[in-house]
C-alpha cells in the first residue's frame, strides 16, 4: 500500500496554516503535496532548496498552497489512483512544446517572453533539455551541467571546438561563457544575441570603442563585425576569419600593394605589408577613424 | 545521461577544485587556500600561457563560496583568484518575490608579451617620444635602426578590463517588475598598434598605444506580465569615454619636420568619445489556439561629436582647412520586430516574424579638398567622407509538424532585403529555405539535423565606380556580393545503456560567389566530431571526443599597375597591365584542425579521495597556395610555409578529505603550445628587414611557444 502522507518539505516551507490536504488542494483532481512526497521524497527535498520552493515568492509553485508539485505536474489524482506514470506530467516524456508551455506559464518576462518563435522553440528544444528543477548542477540557472558551456556544447559542437583555438575569447579561462553574448531563451536580436538589435550592437556592448560611428567608417565593419572576425574563435590573430593580408585582399585587389602576391619572397624580404600585423601595420584604424585624413584608416 | 554528460565537461583552464562531496547535509560554503608555482620550458612565452589569466607563483585564495538560504532570503558571496589580476568578486541578494540584486567585479587581463621592447618613452600617455639623438642619427645615417634598437627597453605589454556590474529587480507585485542595470568597464594598459609615415623609404612602427577608456552602461525597464501577455518599456544608455584620444609618436627617421622628406612626428586620432541612448517598448499577447503575438520597437541615437585634429602635425606643411571643427557624426537606429506563433493543434506549429533594422547615418559628409598623407605629403583629394547606412528587412516563416511527440519536422523560409547607401552593391536580396528534423525525448536516441540553402542576389554593380577608386571592375566584395550557400548540420546521441552514450556530429557548409571574378570565390567548411561518455558507477566517469575541421577558401586577384588616372578610356587597352588576365593569381587556403579531449573523474573510488584527469589536444595547420594563370607573365611565387598552432593541456587534480569539512588537494597542470607562423613568428632583429634598409620597427609581440608545468597545493575548507 501507499505510505501514509507525511508533512512535506515543500509544505513546511509554505505559509503557516496551509493545509496540504485542504479542500482546495483536493479539488479538480489535485491530491496535495504530501501525497506526492510520500512517494517522491527526494524530489520534494530538492525542490525546497530551489527558487521554485520559496513560498514567500507568490509567483513560485511553492506559493500555491499544498499544490507546489501539481502546479507544474498537473493534478495527480489519476496518477495516484492507478500508479500510471502517463497520468501525470513527466516533462522529459512530454513533447517539448507541451513541456515548455507549462514553464512559460510563469516564466513570461525578460528573455522568456521571446521564447515563442525563437530558434530553440523552432527546433523542439525543451526547457528540460537544459534545465533541471530537481537536480540542477550549475551555480546559476538550474542547468543540468556544472557550467553553461557544457550545456550548449552538447548540440553546438562546432562552436565548442572553435573556442579551443589559439585565437579565442576568455571562455576557456572562465571569464565568459556562451550566455555572455547569447540568450538561449530567445531575443529580438539575430542569432539569439543578448544585447542590442544586431551582431554589431552585441559586439559593441563590450568593445564600445569600436562602436562609432566614425568620421570615416569601414563599410564592411559598419555592417557586420563577423565579416572579418569569428567571435567563437579562429587560428588567426585577433580571431580573424582569415589570415592577413589574405583577408584584406578578399575585398581589396586594387592596383599597387593590395594586389601584390605576398609570398615567401615577400616574407623573406620582411615586407612591412606581409610580416607582423600585415596590412594593419599601417592601416591601424581599420575599424574607423575620427581623423580628417583618416579615409584610408592610416590616421 | 546527466552523469555521462558531466564526464565530458569542458575543462576550464584554471585549475579547478575537485567537486566537494555531497553528504546528507550539503556543505555549501567553501574556501580554498593554496600555493602555486610554475616552471617553464626553455624559450617559453609566459605571457601567452597566461593570456587571459594571472598565474604568477605565490599563495592563492580561491573559490570562496558563501551561501545562505532561508525561506525568505538568499545571500551569496563569491571570490576567485583573490589578489591576482584576474580576480573576481560577486555578491547577490534575494528577498524572495520582492528584490533581486547582484554585483560583480570581474578583472579580465590580456597579457600580450613580457618580452616586448621599444625605443619610445611611454611616460606621457598618448605621446610616444624618441631621443633626438636616435632620430638625428638615423636621419643622418650615422646610426642604424638595428643598432639603435639595442638600447630598447623591455616592458610588459598588457591590458586589463575591470568590469563592475550591478543589477536590481524589484517586484512590485505578482505581475510587475522594475529592473535596473549598471555596468562600468574600465580598460587600461597598452596594446600593439601601427603607425606609418608612408610607403617609400619610411619606417612603419609598431607602437604600444596607451589604453585608458571607460564604458558606462545603464538601463532601466518596467515590465508587466500576466496570463494574457506582457508589456515592457525601457531605456538604455551607453557612454564611451576615452582619456587618450590622440596619439603622437616620433618618426624614427626624421628629427625635424620637412615638407618633402617627412615629419618629425606623426599624429592620429584614437577612439573618440561616443554615446548611445535607446528607448524601447515590447509587448505580447497570448491568443486563442495556442497563439502568441509579440511586438518590439526601439529607437537609438548614436553620437560622436569630438574636436577634429588638424590634417597634419607636420609644421613644414600648411595644414589644409577643416570642413568643420568637430566630427559631428550621428546616426538614428530604428529596430522593430513583430512575431506571431500559433499551435492550433498539438501536431502543428507556425511562426512568422518580421524584423527591420535601420541604421540611418545622419552625418553630413565631411568634404576634403586637400589632405595630408602620413603627415608627409600634401595631396589634392577632393573627396568626401562616406557615412554608410543601411536598412535591413527580414521576414521569417516556419512551420513544424510533430506527428508523434518524439519527432518534429520543420520547414522554413526567410527573405532578407538590405538597402545600403554608399556601397558598391546598394541592394541585396537573400532567399533562404530550410528544413530540419528533430528526434528528441527518447532515452536512448536524440537526432537533430538541419539543411539550409540560400541565394543572395545584389543589385547591378557599376564597374566604373570601382574603377574610379582604383579597383578592378570585376571585383566583388564577399559581404555584399551574389552568393549561393548551403549548410547542413546533424548531431546524434545514442545511449544504448544508461551508463554509456555515443555522440556524433557533422557540419558541412559551402559558400559560392557565382559572379565574382576578383575577390572571394568560394568558402567551404567541413566539421565532424565523435565522442562517448561512460559512467559505469557513481565513482567513475569517462569521456572522450575527437573533432576534425576543415575550412577552405579560394580568392583571386591581379598584380598590375593602375590605369592612367583610373579612367575608363584605358579599360579596353590591352597594353595596360591592369587589363591583362595573364597577371591573375589565386590563393587557395585550407585550415585543418584536429581536436581530442579525454577526461576521467574518479570520485571516492579511493577512500576519501576525488581524482580528475583531463587532456585536451588541438592542432591546426593552415596552408596558403598561390596559383597563376596558365600563360602567366608574373614570377612564380614562393609558396608560404604552413602555419601551425598546436595546443596541449593535461590536468590531474586530486582532493583528499581529511574530514568531511577539510580536504587537501594537489593539482598538476601541463600546458604546451607550439606555433609556427611565417608572419608572426619571432625575428632576430626588431628592425625589419634586417639585411636592408628597415621599413618596419617591431615591438616584439610575436607568437611564441611555451611549455608550462603548474602545480597548486591547496587546503579546502567546507562548511
Amino acid at each position: 500500500g501507499r505510505p501514509a502522507p507525511a508533512q512535506s518539505a515543500v509544505s513546511q516551507g509554505a505559509s503557516a496554516g496551509s493545509a496540504a490536504s485542504s479542500p482546495s488542494a483536493q479539488a479538480g483532481g489535485f491530491v496535495g503535496d504530501d501525497t506526492c512526497i510520500a512517494c517522491h521524497e527526494s524530489e520534494g527535498k530538492t525542490l525546497r532548496g530551489t527558487l521554485h520552493g520559496k513560498a514567500q515568492n507568490a509567483r513560485t509553485p511553492a506559493a500555491k498552497t499544498g499544490q507546489a508539485c501539481e502546479s507544474c505536474h498537473g493534478p495527480g489524482q489519476a496518477h495516484v489512483d492507478t500508479g500510471d506514470k502517463t497520468k501525470i506530467k513527466v516533462f522529459t516524456a512530454m513533447s517539448p512544446k507541451d513541456a515548455n508551455s507549462t514553464c512559460l506559464t510563469c516564466h513570461s518576462k525578460g528573455s522568456h517572453a521571446q521564447w515563442n518563435g525563437g530558434m530553440h522553440d523552432a527546433r523542439n528544444v525543451a526547457c528540460v533539455t537544459c534545465h533541471s528543477v530537481h537536480s540542477a548542477k550549475s551555480e546559476r540557472g538550474q542547468l543540468k551541467t556544472v557550467m553553461a558551456v557544457e550545456t550548449c556544447q552538447a548540440c553546438h559542437k562546432q562552436e565548442a571546438m572553435k573556442v579551443k583555438k589559439s585565437g579565442h575569447m576568455p571562455v576557456r579561462e572562465g571569464k565568459m561563457d556562451c550566455t555572455s553574448c547569447h540568450t538561449p531563451h530567445g531575443s529580438t536580436n539575430v542569432r539569439m544575441l543578448k544585447v542590442g538589435n544586431t551582431l554589431n550592437e552585441t559586439c559593441a556592448s563590450c568593445h564600445a570603442e569600436k562602436r562609432g560611428p566614425f568620421l570615416h567608417d569601414h563599410a564592411a565593419g559598419r555592417e557586420n563585425c563577423a565579416s572579418c572576425h569569428d567571435p567563437h574563435g579562429s587560428n588567426n590573430d585577433r580571431m580573424l576569419i582569415a589570415k592577413e593580408p589574405m583577408l584584406c585582399q578578399r575585398c581589396h585587389v586594387s592596383s599597387r600593394h593590395p594586389a601584390t602576391i605576398y609570398d615567401g619572397t615577400q616574407i623573406a624580404a620582411a615586407s612591412n605589408r606581409a610580416v607582423g600585423r600585415s596590412c594593419v601595420n599601417c592601416h591601424s584604424q581599420i575599424h574607423g577613424s575620427n581623423h580628417p585624413a583618416g579615409g584610408m584608416f592610416l590616421r | 545521461q546527466e552523469e555521462a554528460g558531466k564526464a565530458a565537461a569542458t575543462q576550464r583552464d584554471v585549475p579547478r577544485t575537485a567537486a566537494a562531496a555531497i553528504p546528507d547535509i550539503p556543505l555549501v560554503n567553501q574556501i580554498d587556500f593554496g600555493i602555486r608555482g610554475t616552471s617553464f620550458g626553455s624559450g617559453s612565452d609566459p605571457a601567452r600561457y597566461q593570456r587571459y589569466r594571472d598565474l604568477r607563483d605565490g599563495g592563492t585564495i580561491d573559490h570562496l563560496r558563501i551561501f545562505k538560504d532561508t525561506d525568505t532570503h538568499r545571500y551569496n558571496l563569491q571570490a576567485d583568484n583573490v589578489g591576482y589580476r584576474d580576480q573576481r568578486f560577486s555578491a547577490s541578494y534575494m528577498n524572495y518575490g520582492k528584490v533581486k540584486a547582484s554585483f560583480e567585479w570581474n578583472q579580465i587581463p590580456l597579457f600580450y608579451s613580457q618580452t616586448t621592447s621599444t625605443l619610445y618613452d611611454q611616460s606621457v600617455p598618448g605621446q610616444l617620444t624618441l631621443a633626438d639623438s636616435i632620430q638625428s642619427g638615423i636621419q643622418n645615417r650615422t646610426l642604424t635602426l638595428a643598432s639603435a634598437l639595442g638600447g630598447a627597453s623591455v616592458f610588459d605589454l598588457r591590458t586589463r578590463r575591470d568590469v563592475a556590474d550591478f543589477s536590481l529587480t524589484y517586484s512590485a507585485n505578482n505581475n510587475v517588475d522594475v529592473n535596473l542595470t549598471f555596468r562600468n568597464t574600465q580598460k587600461t594598459g597598452a596594446y600593439p598598434w601601427g603607425g606609418s609615415f608612408g610607403i617609400s623609404n619610411a619606417i612603419a612602427t609598431e607602437l604600444p598605444v596607451p589604453v585608458d577608456h571607460r564604458t558606462t552602461e545603464f538601463g532601466t525597464n518596467l515590465e508587466y506580465a500576466n496570463d494574457r501577455g506582457f508589456a515592457r518599456i525601457g531605456y538604455d544608455g551607453s557612454l564611451f569615454r576615452n582619456t587618450v584620444t590622440t596619439l603622437t609618436w616620433d618618426n624614427p627617421s626624421r628629427v625635424a619636420d620637412s615638407p618633402t622628406a617627412g615629419p618629425a612626428q606623426g599624429r592620429m586620432a584614437l577612439w573618440p568619445d561616443t554615446e548611445m541612448h535607446t528607448v524601447s517598448g515590447a509587448g505580447g499577447l497570448n491568443l486563442p489556439g495556442g497563439s502568441h503575438a509579440t511586438a518590439f520597437l526601439s529607437v537609438s541615437s548614436l553620437t560622436n561629436n569630438n574636436p577634429l585634429l588638424p590634417y597634419t602635425i607636420n609644421s613644414a606643411l600648411v595644414s589644409p582647412g577643416l570642413d568643420r571643427a568637430d566630427s559631428d557624426v550621428s546616426a538614428r537606429v530604428t529596430a522593430m520586430n513583430y512575431a506571431f506563433t500559433s499551435r492550433p493543434v498539438a501536431t502543428l506549429w507556425f511562426s512568422a516574424r518580421y524584423r527591420q533594422y535601420e541604421f540611418d547615418n545622419r552625418t553630413v559628409p565631411f568634404e576634403t579638398h586637400d589632405s595630408v598623407n602620413y603627415d608627409t605629403t600634401l595631396v589634392a583629394l577632393n573627396k568626401e567622407s562616406e557615412p554608410f547606412g543601411s536598412t535591413r528587412h527580414t521576414f521569417d516563416a516556419d512551420a513544424s509538424f510533430t506527428p508523434v511527440r518524439h519527432v518534429g519536422f520543420r520547414a522554413g523560409y526567410t527573405r532578407e532585403d538590405v538597402d545600403r547607401t554608399l556601397r558598391i552593391v546598394e541592394k541585396t536580396t537573400e532567399d533562404i529555405a530550410r528544413a530540419s528534423v528533430d528526434l528528441t525525448g527518447l532515452s536512448w536516441l536524440t537526432v537533430r539535423g538541419v539543411y539550409e540553402h540560400s541565394k543572395r542576389v545584389g543589385s547591378a554593380v557599376n564597374g566604373l565606380e570601382l574603377l574610379a577608386i582604383g579597383e578592378q571592375p570585376l571585383l566583388r566584395q564577399y559581404d555584399i556580393s551574389d552568393r549561393n550557400q548551403n549548410r547542413f548540420n546533424a548531431i546524434a546521441q545514442i545511449t544504448p545503456l544508461s551508463s554509456f552514450s555515443v555522440n556524433v556530429s557533422a557540419g558541412i557548409g559551402t559558400q559560392e560567389y557565382p559572379n565574382t571574378y576578383f575577390g572571394l570565390r568560394n568558402n567551404d567548411n567541413h566539421v565532424y566530431s565523435l565522442g562517448f561518455d561512460y559512467v559505469p558507477s557513481n565513482n567513475i566517469s569517462l569521456g572522450a571526443s575527437y573533432g576534425y575541421e576543415k575550412y577552405t577558401a579560394l580568392q583571386a586577384s591581379r598584380t598590375a599597375n593602375p590605369l592612367p588616372a583610373n579612367t575608363e578610356a584605358f579599360l579596353n587597352d590591352p597594353t595596360q597591365q591592369f587589363n591583362d588576365p595573364r597577371r591573375d593569381w589565386t590563393d587557395d587556403s585550407a585550415d585543418r584542425v584536429r581536436t581530442i579531449d579525454v577526461s576521467m573523474d574518479l570520485i571516492k573510488l579511493l577512500r576519501k579521495t576525488d581524482i580528475k584527469f583531463a587532456y585536451d589536444y588541438s592542432r591546426a595547420q593552415s596552408t596558403y597556395t598561390y596559383g597563376l594563370a596558365a600563360n602567366t607573365v608574373i614570377a612564380t611565387p614562393v609558396q608560404l610555409s604552413p602555419v601551425v598552432n598546436e595546443l596541449q593541456r593535461g590536468t590531474i587534480d586530486g582532493l583528499y578529505f581529511i574530514t568531511r569539512r577539510l580536504a587537501v588537494g594537489l593539482a598538476y597542470w601541463f600546458d604546451k603550445y607550439k606555433v609556427d607562423d611565417f608572419a608572426l613568428g619571432p625575428v632576430e632583429s626588431l628592425a625589419q628587414p634586417a639585411t636592408a634598409t628597415p621599413t618596419l620597427m617591431m615591438l616584439g609581440y610575436f607568437y611564441r611557444p611555451y611549455t608550462a608545468n603548474t602545480v597548486t597545493a591547496r587546503l579546502t575548507v567546507l562548511w
